[in-house]
Parts: structure tokens; C-alpha cells; sequence
């Protein structure tokens, strides 16, 4: 296979529009991807509902790396490394679960939730030996943002609010279709895998011009209204939230046609105990026009699809090996909203579903595509010559345009070029 | 007749029953698969072993019979590229047991199902236990209330799942 040219660095594999195909599909340069990107910024781990009580342990990861996120008893929140400091073995086998302290099968050694060593065996043979630098590997820096739970292998970095910069707000704006303020994570996990790179995905979320053609066999057989917020009329725009992070803001049209819940495919009158709840939580004005923007659209660089009623959370496995965390965003105390969150998800995405299989096909396509000699560059430039800055200095586009991409690519080539750490 | 040739009859006709329901989605027949769903049918595929609830969490497939029909108009839609080219399949049904029924007028039964499918060049085998949830209808026929397949891997990394099991 072609390697990529390496005379000065990636940032060569990257031209204003233009992006090397080999930065999709070289090992080398998802290794070095690896140290620079997943192992150094912050990367989206797990929610803290998924750990509601003191005990309690979920595993999740950080690209390929399995970490365990656990809730200790003062309720602080812990990202782990699942190896023993002893002789390498892995203190955790379960998927989740809640315990006073995990110890390794290899030797009893046992740590408590926060990663301290609290109890080994046989104490004797260790007699005058300080034990105490003996732990469980945290992720260096854990931070979260209401109730998202970020880690980063990175001791020292930007903070996850200088990280998430604009970003953060559309995660608030999620929270506020809440009636509590407060999504959770419940409904359980799908691990839908694909034959492709994971960044054909993270652009892949925020492209607003493949719906029409990818997602043509759906909106032919469903009543949805989708295909028209992605079409050449369409007042929706794209965005470049700064740090790679990106969305559709969907907003602009959902106001237009201003009926409450309309983004959801549904009416007040279907959700009374809904809109009940938002009126009493917000005012009617408020939860009105909560109601009427919708829920975000929004890739958090790299791994945290926000989908109005989904979240996916990437998991870049090998330069052509990417897994895809799928589940149903439960908002608290919105019961009758919930169960058609959930109901939408199944039908939608997942192994089974009816937008991510094609949206997996066109991937692994792609990443087929690629691995073909010429050319040698795609192309990003759709909408350049319209791209402006909306009122807040952000670079915005028509919906369908490639300015989500162009941004992810220039925050993609600075991670790239910066020194290591 | 007697208690015992009662049952192998009935045994008989459930595993025609479950041969053909196979047989309907080998040869891609969906509007006729369909049709063997009762009004209130389920397709389920849980997400895990053991899944109780269907509602509060996910599943791979959880398909009332609206959501089977989109389904299937989806499957005949001139671009799902999912399914470009077709994929192939051929089920394998076996270990057929009939159960004692819970309630009056429902026919419970087990069997075991391996799919290998044939697409764009890669074969998959997918392998599970079903449940089967039977109401009698016309001339010794059945309908499916609910076919439950428990994949062995439910919880584990899946390609793309396009045709029902």
C-alpha cells in the first residue's frame, strides 16, 4: 500500500482543502495519531449516570485503551487503568458492576475505587518496602461538564472548558431539554464496528450533504421531515466551533416552521406530560423555545457524537477499525419523552438500524476508496467561497457545506504538528 | 388419538412451521415472512443475555409490525446501499423442542438458528437461540406473538445487520 510522503511532518498531507488520502489509512499515522490525539487531549469517556452509586464500575476506553470508570464512596468519579502494578494482569473483568475494591485474580492485590493499594498478600515478603507508590494507573486528568466525563493521558494541557471552548454550550442547550436539567445515560450500549478510519465518522456527523443520497431510501419509506433540513433550500446552517469540535445547527429552520417539538418528529398534544414539565421547569417562553430549537447537533472532537436523541462515542481501534457506542440520551424526569427516545434509537441506529447502515456502508466504502492510488487528495472545499463568521467570530456554511470538515482538519493538522509532550 | 401422537404432530407442525419461516427470509420473500406475524407480533433481538425489557433499554432489532413494515419497504427501496449488493443468506433451523405452553391457545417452542450470509465479498456467521411464541391460526397453520433470537455474541461488536435472522 501506498505510504504517505513524509518529508516535513503530516502537516504536508494537509492543504487548505485538500487532505493526503494516506492520513486514513496508514498505520504509521494512526499510530502517531494515537500519541498525539487519543492519548493526549481530552477524550469523552463515559457519563456519570452510568455510575449513579458509590461502588459502582463501568469499563470503557480511550481509543484502544480500556479504562474503568468507578464512583468512589465520597462520590468522586475515577478514570483506571486496568493493569496491576504487581506483574501486569487486569484487576477487572466485568462489563460493569459495583464492588467495595477490585482485586487482581493473579495475587490478591486490592485496590480501592479511587486506584490506592489497600491489601496485598503474604505482607511479610515486602517487609521495609514503601508500597504506597503501588497503584492503579489513573487517567492523569478526569473533568467533567454537567454529568459528560472527560479524561486525558496528558498530565499537563488546556483545561476541558479551554478544550471545549464554544462546545460546551451545546452540551448545556442538550441538558435543557431536560425538565431537570440532567440527561442520563441508561438504556445500555450497542457496539456497531466498522472496516474504516475513524475520522470518515467524526466528519462524517457533521456532513449535511450526504443525507439526501445516503439516507434517500429512508425518507422515502418513513413520514420524516428530515430530508428537507438537508436540502439546497434549507435555512440550517453548519458550524466550526474551534478545537476540531463542529455542528449542524439545525435552529435556523426549526424556527422557521416554529412548531414546539417539531425537531422530534412530534406535538405538544402527543407529549403533554413533556411540555408540562418544561413549562413548570422553565416558563412557558422558555420551554417553548427549548422546545422548538431541539436538542444539539454537535461532534465533540473526536469522539462524542451528540445526535439530538442519540449519543455515539468513536473508538479508533486501528487505521481501519473503528467502533461506534451507540445509545438512546434519556433526559431526567421526561418519562413519556424517554420511552420515543428510545423507540427512535432501535429503528434508527445501532447494528440493525435503518440511517447507520447505510452511513457504515458509505465508511467502509470509503475507507475501500482510499486504498486506491489516484488521486491521491479529497477534496473539502464545497462552500469556501460562501463560508462567513457568524455574530460570535465562529466560521458558519449552508448546511450542506464543507466548512465542519475544513475546521476538524485544521484543529487535526495543529494536534498533529505540535511538539510532544 | 393418543397424548403422545398428539404432541409429535404438534412437534411435526412447528418445525414446518419454523422451516418455512426460514426458508421465506432465505429466498428474501419479506412481505411474505411478514404476514406470518400476528397483528400484535414482536421481532426481538436483545442487546444482552438475559435481557428482560425490550422498552427500557436497547436491543439490536425490537420490530413491531409497523416498524417491520419500514423495514421492509426499506429492504425494497432501489437505494438502501447497505444492501448493494444483496446479501445472501441461508438459515439453518435445528434442536426444535415444543415447550409446555404458559397460557391456553399459545404454542411455545425453542430452536437454534445459524445464518451465514454472503455480502460483498465477506461471509458472516451469526449464531442463536430463538423463542418462539405461536397462536394456532387457519388449517393447523401458525402466527408468530414473538420470535426472540439470542444471538451468542448479543453484546458484542456488530458489523451492519441489514435482513432479519
Amino acid at each position: 500500500m501506498q505510504q504517505a510522503p513524509r518529508t516535513n511532518g503530516l502537516g504536508r498531507l494537509i492543504r487548505g482543502d485538500e487532505v493526503h488520502g494516506s492520513l486514513y489509512r496508514d498505520p504509521a499515522v494512526f499510530a502517531e495519531e494515537l500519541e498525539k490525539i487519543w492519548y493526549r487531549i481530552w477524550i469523552y469517556v463515559g457519563h456519570e449516570s452510568e455510575v449513579p452509586k458509590a461502588g459502582d464500575f463501568v469499563m470503557k476506553s480511550i481509543g484502544p485503551q480500556p479504562v474503568i470508570m468507578t464512583r468512589d464512596a465520597a462520590g468522586t468519579v475515577h478514570l483506571l487503568q486496568n493493569r496491576c502494578p504487581h506483574r501486569g494482569n487486569q484487576v477487572c473483568t466485568e462489563q460493569r458492576g459495583n464492588t467495595r475494591a477490585f482485586s487482581c485474580p493473579f495475587h490478591n492485590w486490592t485496590f480501592a475505587l479511587d486506584g490506592r493499594l489497600t491489601a496485598f498478600a503474604f505482607a511479610d515478603g515486602y517487609e521495609g518496602r514503601d508500597m504506597s507508590k503501588l497503584r492503579l494507573a489513573p487517567v492523569p486528568r478526569v473533568a467533567s461538564h454537567r454529568g459528560f466525563v472527560f479524561g486525558s493521558f496528558a498530565a499537563h494541557g488546556p483545561s476541558l472548558a479551554e478544550h471545549l471552548g464554544p462546545a460546551a454550550e451545546t452540551i448545556d442547550r442538550l441538558c435543557d431539554a431536560s425538565p431537570e436539567g440532567e440527561v442520563e445515560i441508561t438504556a445500555g450500549f450497542l457496539q456497531h464496528r466498522v472496516k474504516s478510519n475513524w475520522k470518515f465518522l467524526t466528519e462524517n456527523e457533521v456532513d449535511g450533504y450526504h443525507p439526501a443520497f445516503v439516507h434517500s431510501s429512508i425518507f422515502g419509506v418513513a413520514d420524516s421531515g428530515i430530508g428537507a433540513l438537508y436540502g439546497a433550500k434549507s435555512t440550517a446552517l453548519c458550524r466550526d466551533l474551534g478545537n476540531g469540535h463542529t455542528e449542524i445547527d439545525l435552529r435556523p429552520e426549526f424556527r422557521r416552521i416554529g412548531k414546539p417539538l417539531g425537531w422530534f418528529g412530534t406535538s405538544p398534544e402527543r407529549l403533554p406530560d413533556y411540555v408540562a414539565r418544561m413549562n413548570r421547569a422553565y416558563g412557558e417562553e422558555k420551554a417553548r423555545r427549548i422546545m422548538i430549537d431541539g436538542t444539539p447537533h454537535v461532534m465533540i472532537f473526536p469522539n462524542l457524537f451528540i445526535a439530538e436523541i442519540q449519543i455515539f462515542v468513536l473508538q479508533a481501534l486501528a487505521a481501519d477499525d473503528t467502533v461506534q457506542h451507540v445509545t438512546a440520551l434519556q433526559l431526567k424526569g421526561a418519562p413519556d419523552m424517554n420511552r420515543r427516545l428510545r423507540q427512535q434509537t432501535m429503528g434508527s441506529v445501532g447494528p440493525a438500524g435503518f440511517l447507520l447502515a447505510d452511513d457504515s456502508e458509505m465508511y467502509e466504502r470509503s475507507q475501500r476508496g482510499v486504498a486506491q492510488r489516484q488521486p491521491e487528495w479529497l477534496f473539502i472545499g464545497r462552500g469556501a467561497h460562501r463560508e462567513r463568521k457568524d455574530d460570535n467570530g465562529l466560521p458558519v456554511g449552508h448546511v450542506t457545506d464543507e466548512v465542519p470538515q475544513r475546521g476538524i482538519w485544521r484543529h487535526y493538522r495543529r494536534l498533529m504538528e505540535a511538539a510532544p509532550c | 388419538m393418543s397424548e403422545g401422537s398428539n404432541a409429535a404432530a404438534a412437534a411435526t407442525a412447528v418445525a414446518a412451521f419454523l422451516h418455512r419461516e426460514a426458508r421465506l427470509l432465505d429466498e428474501r420473500r419479506f412481505e411474505d415472512w411478514q404476514a406470518l406475524f400476528a397483528p400484535d407480533g414482536v421481532y426481538w433481538v436483545p442487546a444482552r443475555e438475559g435481557q428482560a425489557d425490550p422498552l427500557h433499554e436497547v436491543s439490536i432489532f425490537y420490530d413491531d409490525r409497523v416498524m417491520m413494515a419500514a423495514r421492509i419497504r426499506r429492504l425494497r427501496h432501489p437505494r438502501i446501499h447497505a444492501e448493494i449488493p444483496p446479501s445472501r443468506a441461508v438459515r439453518s433451523v435445528s434442536n426444535i423442542e415444543v415447550l409446555e405452553p404458559a397460557a391456553e391457545g399459545v404454542v411455545e417452542a425453542r430452536s437454534v438458528l445459524l445464518m451465514t450470509e454472503f455480502r460483498g465479498g465477506a461471509q458472516t456467521a451469526y449464531h442463536g437461540r430463538v423463542a418462539w411464541r405461536l397462536v394456532p391460526a387457519a388449517k393447523g397453520d401458525f402466527l408468530i406473538r414473538l420470535k426472540r433470537v439470542d444471538l451468542v455474541n448479543a453484546e458484542g461488536m456488530h458489523r451492519g445487520m441489514t435482513v432479519p435472522f
